[in-house]
């Protein structure tokens, strides 16, 4: 099991932390939380028999593992999220400031949304889920889905047509 | 469903995010290292040399989480606190600017002051741990690269690469290469290391980083 494991951690690691850091969770728990989703996957992974696929699976493991850290934390699901954006220590101060200026309109706009359209939004364009598989992990149809997704990316245009409008005085 | 429901920027931004968003291979380490403490015996076999390595360097194995990390020695995790806050890859590049590297470009500061401070001291002093050592060297190759000075990059990295040679952070320090590479206007010596990089780690997370360089196009995963 240890082979199978540590091939779904290289393949999915990238996968798990952005939704966990999307899902709401701040950055100073990411680590915490990521970690607490692979060692529930570790130890289920035995009983995954495939009926889904294994990256809805992983999905599922995710919704649950942040939705108990909020639970316990209490906190606002959204909010605390920009403590430390991902920027790179090579970027010139420019570029750095240019993806800060972006990854905190991206959560600002991402506010605006509720929870389940924010939901479907990040799985579907941030991640490339389907719709069909975005239903199953949040245990619901695939127009429900679609809906909430039409919603959710009418609301971040309308986001970045505001933001855009911002910056041409 | 279909696409045009967002126009170009809105998709653009969510790229943008994507890729700020994503975790480093340290980020991966690290969590890795955590687990495997976490796990306990089940998964200790495949990570037993990688943690054994922490060990000797002072860096505690049995790091789990935020918490035990504070137990291993300030400076060291402020080293490497930095280097994981470096996001998206660790390594971000674009293609335009190595074209303009020959231009001197001014170092790029750390997202948070208070983690950069303690490890521009350590830089200074001699490094008492390997893993420290080794990330006080490329961080000075990374400055110099993000300074404008390629030649004194690769320097580095070489450097690097001699006394580190089976670094966990080849990988970065061999993208430092390549970017330097690229600024130098070596395109032919770019590609084949970055080409040698993918080879090694085919899902590496600076597949993005290289692929924006002078050394694209690159061969698919």
């Amino acid at each position: 099991m240890p082979t199978g494991f540590d091939e779904l951690y290289q393949t999915y690691f990238g996968f798990v932390w952005r939704n966990v850091l999307h899902r709401g969770v701040p950055r100073s728990a990411v680590d915490d939380v990521v970690q607490e989703v692979f060692l529930v996957v570790h130890r289920k992974l035995p009983e995954f028999e495939g009926r889904a696929q294994l990256r809805t699976w992983l999905a599922m493991v995710v919704r649950r593992v942040v939705a108990g850290h909020v639970r316990r934390r209490r906190n606002r699901p959204l909010g605390e999220l920009f403590e430390g954006e991902g920027v790179s220590a090579l970027q010139s101060p420019a570029e750095a400031l240019d993806t800060k200026v972006a990854v905190s309109a991206f959560y600002e706009i991402l506010e605006a949304m509720n929870e389940a359209q924010r939901e479907v939004f990040v799985l579907h364009d941030l991640e490339q889920i389907t719709g069909r598989e975005i239903a199953e992990i949040t245990g619901t149809n695939e127009n429900t889905v679609h809906t909430r997704l039409r919603a959710a990316r009418r609301i971040f245009q309308e986001g970045v047509d505001r933001l855009n409008a911002e910056e041409k005085p | 469903m279909s696409d045009d429901d967002m126009r170009p920027e809105a998709w653009r931004l969510l790229q943008i995010v994507r890729e700020a968003d994503s975790p480093s291979e340290l980020d991966m380490r690290r969590v890795r290292r955590a687990i495997a403490a976490g796990a306990g015996a089940a998964l200790a076999a495949p990570v037993a040399k990688a943690a054994s390595a922490a060990t000797s360097n002072g860096v505690g194995a049995a790091t789990v989480g935020k918490s035990a990390v504070l137990a291993a020695t300030a400076k060291g995790v402020a080293a490497i606190a930095v280097l994981a806050s470096m996001g998206a890859g660790t390594v971000w590049w674009s293609h335009q600017r190595s074209l303009e590297a020959a231009a001197p470009v001014a170092p790029s500061r750390a997202s948070s002051p208070e983690m950069r401070e303690p490890v521009a001291a350590v830089a200074d002093t001699a490094a008492p741990s390997t893993l420290l050592g080794e990330l006080t060297l490329l961080q000075r190759a990374q400055r110099a690269l993000a300074g404008g000075a390629p030649k004194e990059a690769l320097a580095l990295a070489g450097e690097h690469a001699t006394r580190y040679p089976r670094s966990q952070l080849a990988g970065e320090r061999d993208a430092v290469r390549v970017f330097a590479e690229c600024a130098l206007g070596q395109t032919a010596n770019a590609r084949a290391l970055a080409i040698e990089i993918l080879k090694s780690a085919p899902r590496s997370p600076l597949r993005t980083s290289l692929e924006q360089s002078c050394a694209a196009p690159l061969p698919e995963r």
